[in-house]
This record gives C-alpha cells, sequence and structure tokens, in this order.
C-alpha cells in the first residue's frame, strides 16, 4: 500500500463509514425509543382500562345491592344476586390487571370474593325457597354501605383526570386511609418502603356466612387430628418407621393449617423421600418419594387391581380401616389412588387419603392424609327419609344408572349432606349425580372424563 | 506504529457499531433439514399434535419433517418452502432462539390443566430452579393455595401474571421451558402435595428488602425461601 491511499483510507474513509455508522445508530435508538413510548402508552391503555373497569364495576355492585334492600319481588331479588355475583367475579379478574400489588389489592379482593360468594349462597337459599331473613338484611345493608364507601372513593380518583397508573403501582392506593401515608411494599427484591402496620381490615364489614371463601372456612381446624402432642425425637421414630428407613434427618417444623414435623431421608438406590408427622398425635400428613420406573398411561385390569390392593394393604396397616378406592390416575411411572373412608354403607368423600403406588415395584411412594386429618369424625347417621328407589325416579330419563351408594359429600367447606350417588351414562358420557336422601333435591352432577392418564372428575 | 493503532481502534469501534446494529434486527434462526436439537423436537411436537407428522419426535429434522412442514404451510397459506423461518414459526407457535424475545413461548395456549400445568412448571423453573426439590414444590404449593384464597385471584393465570406477584413474570424468566423436575415439582402439588402447609407467601431473606415481608412471622423455610401465611 503506498502512502497515498493509506492516507486516504484514514483521512477519509474510516470516518465515512464511522460517520454513516452514527447516524445509523442514532436512527435505530430513535425508532427504539418511538417504540418504546408506543407500548408505553398501549400498557398504559391497557391498565387505564381495566382500573375504570374496575370503578365501574364497583358502581354497579353498589347500585344492585342498594336494589336488593328495596325489592319486593322473589324473581327480582335472584336477579340482583345473581348480578352481584357476577360483577363480583369480573371485579376479581379486574384486580388482577392492575399494575398494584397483589399484597394492596389482597384485602379489596377478599372483601369483593366473599361479597360474590355471599351473594351466590343467598341465591341458593332463594331457589329452595328459604326466604331472607333479618341478619340477610342486616349483612347486606352494611354490605352496601362499605360499597357506597369504597366507590365513591375510587370515583373521586376517577374525577380528578388521568388514572395514576404509576400512583396505582406503588403508593399503597388500595390499602387504607390510615396507612394510605406510609409507603406499602412492592414486589419482592424490589424497592425499600417504610413498613407500618397497616390497619385497613376494620374497612370491610365481616360477613359471617357459609362459604368456599368465607373466613371461617379459612380459619378451620382439623377435626381429624386426635391423640396427644408428641415430641420430635418421638416423630422421627415414626417417619423412620413408615419410610421403613433406620435413618432420619429432622427437617425442623412447619407450623401450618396442620402443625407438623417435617423428616428427609434416603434409599439406598438414591431416591429421597420427605415425611411431615403431625405435632398432635403423630400422624402420618404426608411421605413424597420417587418413582423407580417412569411408565406412562393406563394400565389393564389385572395390573390397577395389584395396584389398588398394594395401597389397601398399605392403609390397613397404618391404621385406616375400610377405605374405598374411588378414582385413579397414572403419571411418572406411579398410580396415584384416591381413597376415602366409609362409615357403615356409607362412603366419606371429605375424609380422603391419597396413595402413589410405584408401577414397577408396587411399592407405596407417596401418601397424603391432610384431606383425612382435616374432616374425619364420627358422623351421625340418620336414617334417609326417602328410598334408594324413590331417589332413582328423581334422576332424569337421559341417565341410563350403573351403579348406586350412599355418601356424604362436601357442599360448602363446613357441611356435607348425606346423598344418593348414582353413576350414570348418558351416550357416550359418563356422569355421576347426587340426590339428597333427605329431600329428594339434586345436589350436585360430576362428569367423569377419561383422559390418557386416567380418570378426571369436574 | 502510531498509524496502526489508530486504525485498530477505528476498526474497532466499526465492528461493535455493526454488531449493535445485527443483534438489534436480530433474525430467526430458521430451521431446516439437517438441523437438530431441542427446537426441532418442539417442532416435531406440535406438528405430531396437529396431525401433520407421523414420525418419530428424535430432534432431527429429516426428509419426514420437512414433508410435515411443507404440509402445514399449505394448509395455513404460507410459502411453500419446508424451511421454519419467522413467518412458519409464528403460525406454529414456536419461538425460535436468535428472534427477539417478544412472545411467550408456545405450548401454553391451552386453557386444559396439561396448559395450566406446563405455566404452573414454568414458574417453578423460574423461581426455584436451583432449589431443594421440595422448594419446587412448595412455590407451586403456594399458587395453588392463593388460587383457593379469598386475597388472590382465582385461576391460576390470574394468581402467577398478578402485577408484582413473581419477580419471574417481570423479567421474563417465565418464559423459559421448564426442567423435568419443575413439571414433576408441578404435578406433585396440583395432586396435593403442600410442604409449605397452607402458606400464601415467600420470599427470600437474601434478596428481599421487602418490610411488609420481612415483618411476617416465619413458618417454615426450605432452602433459600422463607415461608409465611400472611
Amino acid at each position: 500500500m503506498n502512502q497515498k491511499t493509506k492516507d486516504t483510507l484514514e483521512r477519509i474513509v474510516l470516518p465515512a463509514i464511522l460517520a454513516i455508522a452514527l447516524v445509523a445508530v442514532a436512527f435505530w435508538g430513535s425508532e427504539q425509543s418511538a417504540l418504546a413510548e408506543e407500548y408505553k402508552t398501549s400498557t398504559t391503555a391497557m391498565y387505564t382500562r381495566a382500573f375504570t373497569e374496575l370503578c365501574d364495576n364497583i358502581n354497579n355492585l353498589e347500585t344492585a345491592l342498594g336494589k336488593l334492600r328495596v325489592t319486593a319481588s322473589p324473581a327480582q331479588y335472584v336477579l340482583l344476586l345473581d348480578d352481584v355475583w357476577r360483577l363480583s367475579g369480573a371485579s376479581v379478574s379486574l384486580m388482577s390487571q392492575i399494575p398494584a400489588s397483589h399484597i394492596d389489592t389482597a384485602d379489596l379482593n377478599s372483601f369483593v370474593v366473599r361479597l360474590g360468594d355471599y351473594a351466590h349462597g343467598l341465591t341458593k337459599k332463594a331457589v329452595r325457597g328459604i326466604p331472607m331473613t333479618e341478619e340477610d338484611q342486616a349483612q347486606l345493608a352494611e354490605l352496601h354501605n362499605a360499597c357506597i364507601r369504597i366507590g365513591a372513593e375510587l370515583n373521586e380518583r376517577l374525577a380528578v383526570g388521568d388514572i395514576p397508573v404509576a400512583v396505582l403501582t406503588n403508593d399503597g392506593y388500595f390499602t387504607s386511609e390510615a396507612s394510605e401515608a406510609s409507603e406499602a411494599g412492592q414486589g419482592e427484591g424490589e424497592g425499600s418502603g417504610q413498613y407500618e402496620e397497616q390497619e385497613g381490615l376494620e374497612e370491610f364489614p365481616t360477613l359471617i356466612y357459609d362459604g368456599p371463601f368465607s373466613e371461617s372456612t379459612e380459619k378451620q381446624e382439623a377435626k381429624g387430628l386426635t391423640g396427644n402432642p408428641v415430641s420430635e425425637e418421638e416423630a422421627r421414630t415414626i417417619a423412620a418407621k413408615v419410610a421403613g428407613l433406620s435413618e432420619i434427618e429432622p427437617q425442623g417444623a412447619s407450623d401450618g393449617t396442620i402443625p407438623a414435623y417435617d423428616f428427609h431421608g434416603t434409599y439406598e438406590d438414591g431416591r429421597e423421600v420427605d415425611i411431615s408427622i403431625t405435632k398432635t398425635g403423630g400422624h402420618l400428613l404426608w411421605l413424597m418419594s420417587s418413582a423407580t420406573g417412569g411408565a406412562e398411561g393406563v394400565p389393564d385390569e389385572a395390573e390397577t387391581a395389584r395396584f389398588r390392593e398394594a395401597a389397601e394393604k398399605y392403609l390397613v396397616e397404618n391404621g385406616y380401616a375400610g377405605m374405598r378406592a374411588t378414582y385413579a390416575q397414572y403419571y411418572g411411572g406411579c398410580a396415584l389412588i384416591n381413597f376415602a373412608a366409609t362409615q357403615g354403607d356409607v362412603i366419606l368423600y371429605s375424609d380422603l387419603v391419597k396413595i402413589w403406588v410405584d408401577r414397577e415395584t408396587c411399592g407405596v411412594i407417596g401418601v397424603d392424609a391432610r384431606n383425612y386429618l382435616f374432616s374425619h369424625t364420627e358422623r351421625t347417621l340418620n336414617a334417609p327419609s326417602i328410598s334408594m328407589e324413590e331417589a332413582e325416579g328423581m334422576l332424569s330419563e337421559n341417565l341410563t344408572v350403573k351403579d348406586r351408594a350412599l355418601a356424604f359429600i362436601p357442599i360448602t367447606p363446613q357441611t356435607e349432606r348425606l346423598c344418593y350417588e348414582f353413576k350414570g351414562t348418558c351416550g357416550e358420557e359418563e356422569y355421576i349425580v347426587y340426590i339428597n336422601a333427605e329431600t329428594g333435591e339434586e345436589e350436585q352432577i360430576f362428569r367423569i372424563i377419561n383422559t390418557e392418564d386416567g380418570q378426571l372428575v369436574m | 506504529m502510531e498509524h496502526n493503532k489508530r486504525k485498530a481502534a477505528l476498526m474497532l469501534v466499526l465492528v461493535l457499531t455493526i454488531c449493535a446494529l445485527l443483534q438489534s434486527t436480530a433474525l430467526a434462526a430458521a430451521l431446516r433439514v439437517g438441523s437438530r436439537g431441542e427446537e426441532v423436537k418442539q417442532l416435531q411436537t406440535k406438528l405430531k399434535r396437529w396431525g401433520y407428522y407421523t414420525g418419530a419426535v428424535d430432534g432431527i429434522f429429516g426428509s419426514g419433517t420437512k414433508k410435515a412442514v411443507e404440509h402445514f404451510q399449505r394448509k395455513n397459506g404460507l410459502t411453500v418452502d419446508g424451511i421454519v423461518g419467522s413467518a412458519t414459526a409464528k403460525a406454529l407457535g414456536l419461538t425460535l432462539s436468535g428472534s427477539s424475545s417478544s412472545g411467550s413461548s408456545g405450548g401454553s395456549s391451552s386453557s386444559s390443566n396439561s396448559g395450566n400445568l406446563y405455566l404452573l412448571a414454568r414458574l417453578v423453573y423460574g423461581e426455584a430452579r436451583g432449589e431443594p426439590y421440595k422448594g419446587q414444590v412448595a412455590v407451586a404449593a403456594v399458587v395453588l393455595n392463593r388460587m383457593k384464597s379469598s386475597k388472590f385471584p382465582n385461576s391460576m393465570s390470574g394468581v402467577i401474571y398478578q402485577s408484582g406477584a413473581f419477580s419471574v413474570v417481570s423479567d421474563g424468566q417465565i418464559n423459559l421451558s421448564p426442567d423435568e423436575t419443575a413439571i414433576k415439582a408441578a404435578r406433585d402439588a396440583m395432586n396435593g402435595w403442600d410442604p409449605t402447609n397452607g402458606c400464601l407467601y415467600y420470599y427470600n431473606p437474601a434478596k428481599t428488602t421487602n418490610q411488609w415481608m420481612l415483618s411476617k412471622p416465619v413458618l417454615l423455610r426450605i432452602g433459600n425461601h422463607s415461608f409465611f401465611r400472611g
């Protein structure tokens, strides 16, 4: 290369390329920032829509509750309750779409969920012909007032003009007035707010009713937890015995809904096992290990029977007598079989024990007795007022009955009813229908869905 | 020497600039005959599920896979070339490596049980990979406990995508493909195993600065996570 070309290259060509590149980068940068602005606008629009719709819904809830207090027509009453239920569901879904922290929205969310749950309960009562009580009236009035207050606050914010998305995100917008001054927490690992005890709960009235989301359900105590407190050492002996291991290491305790001691062990082939033993009575709460094989799909009948027998034997050996296998799933090398307790001829569907059986060795590799420990007690059995034949006569003509039984089925977490269980088919589909053994009402319909993993009940 | 140094510096700047430009427009790497690997497997699984492909899901793009892709392209009004480029990938709901990380990965569109299972597994993988197995089940159990609580949305996607609820949703890790362990953990939790005994929250004490979380009594610790009821 001679000196002249070298000079040209250095003085003109390279700087020129660099200049072009810079222009290109600048262009690209402005494109990117325009794009970011566009995304920001569309996200803000979505947040704004969700928030505005939430406000609308709360206002509509307030109106429906107001109307409920003055209606005298039973039909109108049911339609309005239905409205409350629908609006509550929609509000909950909208609340999860706004950018407020889940910690801040928790209380309002609870209130709206319970409101809907309560209204749905009233609908069920109404369609049974049970009239509204004075307590219901008082409860509705209280709910109406709470809704007026919440609605007014939301409307005020809306009236200010644009929706403060940033405000929603991090100033504890949905916590009560009392704690509004304090910065509420943000997501995990971000920000650092000064924390003050939030005293927003009294802003929302307490609802006394029996539904899946009621406070009493969330604070429910385990009924089947019998016996005296055991020490960690005693629990360890029990854990080692159920796991079939000589050595097992303690892993502290978990003081949740059912307080328990946790243990961990390793089998000779390297598979691990986790066990929880309840602090009261030393019952086995959990046992979880893994399968040795990886078989998938539903096995043939002979095999299914073998798994069931293995599980039944295990249950009897561990003090669960008279359990009846209900349905099963097959995945990841194991068979998961659900067992329900029985009392006489009556199946107790709330008292469930799940057993996982290894498909290769037929050994039990998992136990879940939580539901059983939660609800197992001796039930008071009254003779049914209607006979099984009478109940069968009340079924739809479309159902061809294949199997019959008497069972206690859970209606809400705290109530259960004695029902006749009819398993049958309608065309190709399988259904289970429950008829109340006292009143003859149809309490529940399930549809059985056969999947490649086994049966599911919907 | 001086000149050479300057020239090298200029060239370096130039190369870097061009790289930056290229990356910004990053073209999706196409799958074609001869391609191998996890993405081909995903492609074959999808084609098989939809009935376009009957061969083995082996992760090798052979003539059988090419035919299936062509069949798919014909049916969906795409250019029939047997190559999975960005348009075909989009129609298939596949995310090719190298393509910009906009959309979520495929396979979670169904609202069925298996869709929920996969979504939960992705959350577990993002939040708790590297934790002990029990800790992974525990994270999944917290999601399921939230679904049952009045304080939270009542659907799985509602709980997982709730604003600020999980950091992996904001940083995009939720879109990573879960491993077998995460899927098994999600499944065990969905079948009822709850190592947390009813907890609704957890945090990593080494990472969180959230005073509200830190002020709550911890019910149990598994691996790096502390769990509490709230």
